[in-house]
């Protein structure tokens, strides 16, 4: 069943510039107790998609298409009526657990403030539910973290304690915004270990945005590559890693870092992400791609679906997408 | 939070003493003294006076003479107003001043962070603008033009209020001292405000309690209120002293009778002890309202702590 169906959504930013296109015609959906990846680079509109569906969008963004939440539309609600699905059916994780923890109030009056909003729970009964929920992220001595502030937590346990937060309500889905990003190498396994376990542990569907290709490979079932706000690949998982079939992704799972070559470089993609003010006619990957064509540069290619339920926007023949 | 007080108090000693020292040794070393005159006097006479106020003695031993005076509480005698003690001068024109600093505080903070959080939250909208604009006035235009304004309008034209005078702090003779020294405060308030709270509601604190379907007004006031009140606080702690301690401006035009006179009439009129008690009296006020503000510091941000 899906949970969160995305349709042709756009965002976009007045800038002093002219108009940015952050998102654009985006599609894609989520189905209950499933994990999907959004991976791409910074500047690919992940972040602003999760801030669309949550109606958190800067104040010179506009949101246009559709956001379908258990069957209500999500775009175009009233503050007062997403302040009812925020946090009890979609909560989210930040990127950066050092900022978004409000460093003048203790972590649990943060924490209990969600129960008494949301649950009408009483300060007693919320303290309670929430130094569960502090150990049920493996907090160490949770109720003594209850009365401390967030300067006194390392990046880990912060990130822990945003987790924590989100999952007060049982909500039906989480946004995580590369929830691992800002933290150590050995910290962010252990944080996607606890964000997997909790998943199955309260059933929740995850919606993880990343650019970090492990990370996908370790908990997501299914994947969306997004490039310059637009889908270029949507497949399984395995689909994605073992037969790519967009250059772009290619040129990612051929960026990670291997032991097992000889190769004295790291390979990347050559060149830079397009200008979201100037974007080229045609596919927006179409100056670092290795299988440019002439058609590439004139249309956009059309998100086709094809093997059941994969999706790509190439011009290039699939089979000359380069296979790891 | 006890200890950080006990030493901030012994801290101030050596502060103190320092600022008497210099304050002291300076102003002796100016030319002229209180008791020279156009005239002049029979160098008998002067020698009497000088005696009478241990001037005939060598410079270090008047300031310990002073300083032994000042720790049992007493500023000494005028030079310049015969048979008044500076006490005498000082504590009524403080208690003047510093009940007309006290309300144009009182109605600064309270006006101006609300005027400054309405702006905040109408960002460049007309609200924003007219509130805005309102505090430039408020910024641009000096006491001593605010001053005379506020008499010709209201006590010379309307004649609703009296020009001047104190009479034991009646009602209608505080408005207009009150509303000319808190203009300025009120919009210097409501600037610091405004620029504060539009930080914060950028940052990402408030971003996820936004994402934690919170109401606006509690984000604002629970989350929003405190890192808000950080800069305006800094800000108040060393205004307090000049606010409290009044100004020559309005002791002059209002004639209220506040301490800002003597600054300026201690120093020309070589009145030693005057200056002196002015200064030590700013000296204690600057340090404890110091203090004060790194108490109220701490009770805001968690980070710091003494």
């Amino acid at each position: 069943m899906e949970l969160l169906k995305v349709s042709n959504l756009n965002v976009v930013f007045d800038t002093p510039d002219g108009v940015v296109t952050a998102v654009k015609n985006l599609s894609f959906s989520v189905a209950a107790g499933q994990t999907l990846g959004i991976v791409g680079e910074s500047g690919s509109g992940k972040s602003q998609t999760a801030f669309a569906i949550m109606g958190l969008l800067a104040s010179n963004g506009r949101v246009s298409g559709s956001v379908q939440f258990a069957g209500q539309e999500l775009v175009g609600m009233s503050p007062q009526q997403l302040n009812k699905i925020r946090a009890e059916q979609i909560a989210m994780i930040f990127q950066d657990p050092m900022t978004s923890l409000n460093p003048y109030l203790k972590v649990g009056e943060q924490l209990m403030e969600v129960l008494t909003h949301h649950k009408g729970m009483d300060k007693a009964a919320a303290r309670i539910h929430s130094i569960r929920m502090l150990e049920a992220v493996k907090m160490p001595e949770a109720s003594k973290r209850m009365s401390m502030y967030p300067h006194e937590f390392s990046g880990g346990m912060r990130q822990r304690v945003m987790i924590a937060m989100a999952l007060l309500c049982d909500p039906k889905l989480l946004i995580a915004d590369e929830p691992t990003t800002a933290l150590d190498v050995t910290v962010q396994a252990q944080i996607m270990t606890l964000l997997d376990e909790l998943k199955s542990e309260f059933d929740t569907a995850i919606m993880l945005i990343t650019h970090d290709l492990g990370v996908v490979a370790g908990v997501c079932d299914a994947v969306m590559v997004m490039y310059a706000g637009q889908t270029m690949e949507y497949g399984t998982t395995e689909e994605i890693f073992y037969q790519p079939s967009h250059p772009y992704t290619g040129g990612l799972l051929e960026s990670v870092p291997r032991l097992d070559t000889q190769s004295e470089t790291l390979a990347t993609i050559a060149g830079n992400p397009p200008n979201l003010l100037h974007l080229p006619t045609g596919c927006p990957f179409q100056e670092r791609c290795s299988l440019t064509q002439a058609v590439c540069s004139k249309t956009m290619p059309e998100l086709i679906q094809f093997a059941n339920s994969r999706q790509r926007a190439c011009h290039a023949a699939i089979e000359k997408v380069g296979v790891l | 939070m006890l200890s950080f007080i006990i030493k901030r108090a012994l801290e101030a000693i050596p502060t103190m003493l320092v600022l008497t020292f210099v304050s002291f040794m300076l102003m002796y070393l100016a030319p002229g003294s209180p008791f020279l005159t156009e005239k002049g006097m029979p160098p008998e006479v002067l020698a009497n006076i000088n005696a009478k106020y241990n001037l005939d003695k060598p410079l270090l031993e008047q300031y310990i003479i002073y300083l032994g005076n000042l720790l049992q509480g007493d500023f000494g005698p005028s030079f310049r107003y015969l048979d008044f003690s500076i006490n005498d001068l000082l504590w009524p024109g403080l208690v003047v001043s510093a009940t007309i600093g006290m309300w144009a505080l009182l109605f600064a903070v309270i006006s101006g962070i609300a005027m400054g959080m309405m702006a905040a939250l109408n960002r460049n909208k007309t609200t924003d603008y007219s509130i805005m604009t309102i505090a430039m006035l408020g910024i641009v235009l000096p006491t001593f033009v605010m001053a005379p304004l506020l008499v010709l309008l209201f006590s010379i034209k309307l004649r609703w209020l009296p020009a001047g005078g104190w009479n034991d702090g009646a009602a209608q003779y505080l408005v207009l001292p009150v509303i000319a020294v808190t203009t300025h405060l009120v919009a210097q308030i409501a600037r610091i405000t405004r620029g504060s709270l539009i930080e914060v509601l950028n940052s990402n604190f408030i971003r996820t309690a936004q994402a934690k379907g919170l109401p606006f007004r509690y984000i604002i006031f629970k989350h929003a209120f405190k890192p808000m009140m950080l800069p305006v606080v800094s800000y108040l702690g060393p205004v307090f002293v000049g606010v409290l301690t009044g100004s020559v401006v309005i002791d002059v035009y209002f004639g209220t009778g506040g301490i800002g006179q003597h600054f300026v009439n201690g120093a020309i009129n070589r009145d030693y002890s005057m200056v002196m008690g002015v200064t030590v009296l700013l000296g204690v006020m600057y340090i404890f309202f110091n203090a004060v503000t790194d108490i109220v510091y701490a009770f805001i941000d968690p980070k710091i702590r003494y």
